[in-house]
Order: C-alpha cells, then structure tokens, then sequence
C-alpha cells in the first residue's frame, strides 16, 4: 500500500467518521444521558463498596477506588470496541446495508474503524468526566505518569482494535452481536477485574485472569497511572543481558500482544468477509 | 382476553425456544453482576470473612452474597417487564408497523396484559432458577430451601405486578419523544439507584428513601432481603404489604390512562409512525 492510499484511506475514514458523528450528534439528550447514567452507577458502586468499608484498608498502597476508578476508564475503550464493530455490523446487517457497504469501492477496513472512531471522540467528555465522578463520590484521584500511561492507552487501543477484527469477523457468521458482547463484557468485568484490584481475586480466579488478554492492558495501565507494580506478573526476568522489571516486562507482553492480536484481527476479518460474499450470507441474521 | 394471553404466551414461548441463550443469559446475568459488588468488598475490606463482618455493622446481616443477589435478580426482573412493551413499541416504529397495529381492533392494553402475564411467569421461574443456582455457587441454598421463599415470590409478584403500570408510561413516552430511548435508559440505573439493588435504602438521605418509596419495588426488595435475612422492613409486614396492594391497583391505573391519552392524541395528530 503505498502514501497515496493511506492517504485517501485517512481522508475517507475522517469523512465517514464525520458523518457518523453528524447523525449521533441530532441526539443530544443520549449524549447527556451518559453522563447522568454514569455519575449514578458511580453512586451506585461506591455506595455498596461503603457497605465493607474499614478506613485502613489499601492495596499495594493505593485505595480501591483508584483501581476501580481507571479500570473503569479502560474498560470504556474496550467495552467501544466492542459494541462499535461488532454491534455496528450488526446493526448494518439488521438495517440492510452491510452488503451495500461492502460492495461499495471503500476498504472493508474503514467502516468499522469509522464508527469506533465516532464513538472515541463522542466519549472523549464521558472519559475525562469519569475521574470526576469518582472524586465526587470517593474523594480519590491519582493520575502520575501521565505520557507514559497515554502511551499505554494508545498502544491498548491499537491492539483493542485487532481484537475488535476478530470478533466482528465472528459476529458477521454468529449473529448473536447483542448477546455474545454482553457475556464478554460481564467475563470481562468480573475475570479482568475492572472494578478492583487482581489481588482482590481468589488464587483460582486469578488463573482465569491471566488467560484473558485484556487482564495485561488494564493492569499496566493501572500500574502506570496510580505509580505502582502490577499484580499480574510479580517476577523480572532478565532477558538479552538486561534485567526487565515486573513493569518493563508486562509492558512488552502488551506490545507483543498488540501486535499479534492485530495482524490476527486483520487477516481474520479479511478472510471473514470474503467467506460471506462466498456464501452470500452478508445481509442475513 | 383469554385468547389474546395465550397468543401471547404461544409467540414468546416460541421466541424463548428458539433463543434459549437469552433465557440462559439471564441466570446467569444476575449472579455475574452481583459478583463485581462482591469482590469490590472483598477489595475494600481486605478478606471474604472480613467483608461479612463489616457488612453485618452496616446492614446487620452477614449474608452479603445474598443480599445483592436478590437486589440484581429483581433489578433485572423490573427491566425485562418494564422494557418489554416499549421495547416492542419501538420496534413497530422502527419497522413502520405501529400504525397499523393500533388500527386494528386489537386493544393494545390487552396485548399489554398478556405480555405481563407471560413476564411474570417467565421471571419468576427464571428469579427462582438464578437464586437456586446462586445458592449452589456461594452457599447459602439452605436459606432458600425454607417457607419463608414462599412469602419472598409472593413479594416478587406483588412487586413487579404494579410495573406494568410503569411499562405503560414507558410506552407512552416512546410514543410522544423523539429521544425517549435516552430517558428510558436512565431509568434503569435511576431505578437501581433508588431501589437500592446493592445496599439497603434506608441509608439513603430521607428525601431520596421517600422517592424511592414510590417504585413498589423498593418495597418489595427490603422485604423480601428481610424475609430471607432478617433485617428489618420498609416499616412492618402488614403495612408494607398494603402499600405494595395499593400500588398494584394505582401505577397500572396511572399508566392505562396516560397511555390511553397519548395514543388518542397520536392518533389525532398523526405522529404514531415517527420517531
């Protein structure tokens, strides 16, 4: 692919990202919403994580609430992942217009990457507010590292999007969108431990943990931006001569990981797809 | 009427046949969700055991598994009825058949009627699957296998029968807004919030417990977790029982006649088919 196709790739994604936006944008009361549903399911967590409280209680010095509070950010990215490119081919297969879509001269590439695009900068204000939500509710904030922890977002979302391709790849053959991304997301919430810290996990969950790909992503970013080791890989290792911290090593797991999942997510998709126009099972659900 | 409820009942079970995974899913839901309070209080407290102990200070049961078991199960109940005929309403919009559904002569109330009658029994058998299953997993199925879970379903159905009331406004206002999906969304962690699916409502504000005391399944919540675990109730047995009875005749009577008026205007106006 040369720069001239990146290029008029870019510009279409931007186009269609913008169009996207357009039409999620005539509905500012959703938009609101978000911010409303998300301040009292906030409320709602705390306020039973109230309930067990004993004030001295922290984890590798850090209060719950923090770990709770940018696993909750985290979470966001990979929960839009989810609902964007596998419930947005659904929703354009239920609608009518995955065939046409994919007929038309744009790679079958952009769509996806336009509607998670729109929902990133449509989340933008729901993600900066989330931290505030829970300083309201818990009067704890820590944010340090701050480029290295974007870094890790950014590196996080990169291979999101490969898992993102594989499992719209999936969801073009199972039709069961709504369904499947919900039983991720709760796996996810409960076995990712979004909401608390790895260490809070029985010894036998904890295995479940570290099979799931994404425990790795929300565990560095939460070492990262709260300045603390991470709970899922406890040794270094040294390796070609130099000695890799927990932190250095999880955080090349990250990047292999990211890699792997998005070389796999785009050859997966590609092949997905040309299996449905094979069999002519595109606009079927 | 008779008719139209086993209409009713012959297409959901057919729906329900053919995705059984949603049936399956919403055993499960309940107990996954009730999990992320769960370990959040192992977090916060530093151990299983010291978790009970801190719970049993605040809410004076150490049954925490329990307790918000109980508070996700009817959660999800209240949702699935309460969605349920303005989900369907949506639907018809979207597919453009809403019209010429509410021309027939087939009373939408009674298409409502019967979409509850299956709603109830089918989460109620679903409510005492997932409690059962949930009693396996975090041992507390001895509580459940006693006279008093006879009185906890009695609870359920009298909380959740005065939903259909709050479906009907629902419906209504799908009906009437444009964005009402937004509304309706927020009802379900305004519901949650109020109700107090995972702490007791009497540590909310007295303003708020007064609110909150308006949906019937406040009432119902608190009582069944104080059947079960033997805390106290919204006020005593008897009084609370009449409230939840007077609820179950006021929020339908509240709900058919706004909905009555919304359709008639829609009707008049001609803005049945937009959304």
């Amino acid at each position: 692919m040369g720069i001239k196709e990146i290029i008029e790739d870019t510009v279409t994604l931007l186009k269609m990202s913008k169009y996207l936006l357009k039409i999620s944008l005539r509905y500012p009361l959703n938009f609101i919403a978000d911010f409303i549903e998300l301040s009292l399911w906030v409320a709602i967590f705390t306020t039973a994580m109230l309930l067990f409280s004993s004030p001295e209680t922290t984890f590798s010095g850090a209060s719950p609430a923090l770990f709770a509070l940018w696993g909750f950010v985290i979470y966001v990215f990979i929960s839009d992942v989810l609902w964007s490119i596998g419930g947005g081919l659904r929703y354009d297969q239920v609608t009518g217009i995955l065939e046409q879509n994919f007929l038309s001269p744009v790679s079958e590439y952009i769509y996806p990457l336009a509607r998670l695009f729109r929902i990133y900068v449509r989340d933008i204000p729901l993600i900066l507010f989330i931290p505030v939500a829970f300083w309201f509710f818990t009067g704890e904030f820590i944010a340090r590292n701050i480029l290295l922890s974007i870094y890790i977002l950014i590196i996080s979302i990169i291979g999101f999007i490969g898992f993102g391709y594989v499992y719209a790849a999936a969801i073009i053959h199972m039709k069961r969108s709504a369904m499947v991304t919900n039983i991720v997301q709760f796996l996810l919430m409960v076995f990712g431990a979004v909401f608390y810290p790895f260490s809070a996990l029985p010894s036998q969950t904890l295995v479940i943990s570290k099979v799931i790909l994404f425990s790795y992503y929300i565990d560095i970013f939460r070492a990262s931006i709260i300045g603390i080791n991470p709970e899922l890989i406890e040794r270094g290792i040294y390796l070609l001569g130099f000695k890799l911290s927990p932190f250095d090593l999880e955080l090349v797991i990250v990047h292999l990981l990211t890699i792997i999942m998005l070389v796999i997510g785009l050859k997966t998709y590609k092949y997905s797809i040309k299996l449905a126009k094979k069999k002519g099972t595109l606009h079927t659900f | 009427m008779l008719r139209v409820i086993k209409a009713v009942f012959k297409v959901r079970w057919k729906y329900t046949v053919r995705y059984p995974g949603w049936f399956i899913m919403f055993i499960i839901l309940p107990i996954v969700f009730s999990v992320i309070p769960i370990i959040l209080g192992w977090a916060v407290a530093g151990s299983p055991q010291q978790a009970a102990i801190n719970f049993k200070m605040n809410v004076g049961t150490p049954n925490y598994t329990l307790f918000m078991i109980l508070g996700s199960l009817i959660w999800l109940v209240s949702i699935s009825i309460m969605w349920d005929f303005g989900m369907w309403i949506r639907e018809e919009q979207e597919m453009g058949t809403l019209e010429q559904l509410l021309l027939t002569p087939v009373n939408p109330i009674e298409l409502l009627a019967s979409s509850t009658v299956w709603a109830l029994f089918n989460s109620s058998i679903q409510f005492v699957i997932a409690l059962f299953v949930a009693g396996v997993l975090f041992n507390f199925i001895g509580v459940l296998i006693s006279p008093a879970m006879i009185l906890t379903i009695i609870y359920l159905i009298l909380g959740v029968l005065p939903l259909t009331g709050f479906a009907l406004l629902i419906g209504s206002l799908i009906i009437k807004m444009r964005e009402a999906e937004a509304v309706i969304r927020l009802l379900q962690p305004g519901i949650a919030f109020l109700v107090g699916i995972f702490y007791p409502v009497t540590i909310m504000p007295e303003l708020i417990r007064y609110i909150a005391l308006l949906i019937p399944l406040t009432v119902s919540l608190q009582d069944m977790r104080a059947v079960l675990l033997n805390i106290s109730y919204i006020f005593n047995p008897q009084l609370d029982l009449f409230i939840l009875l007077i609820y179950c005749a006021l929020w339908p009577l509240i709900g058919m006649t706004t909905f009555n008026y919304v359709e008639k205007k829609a009707k008049k106006e001609g803005g049945l088919s937009g959304y």
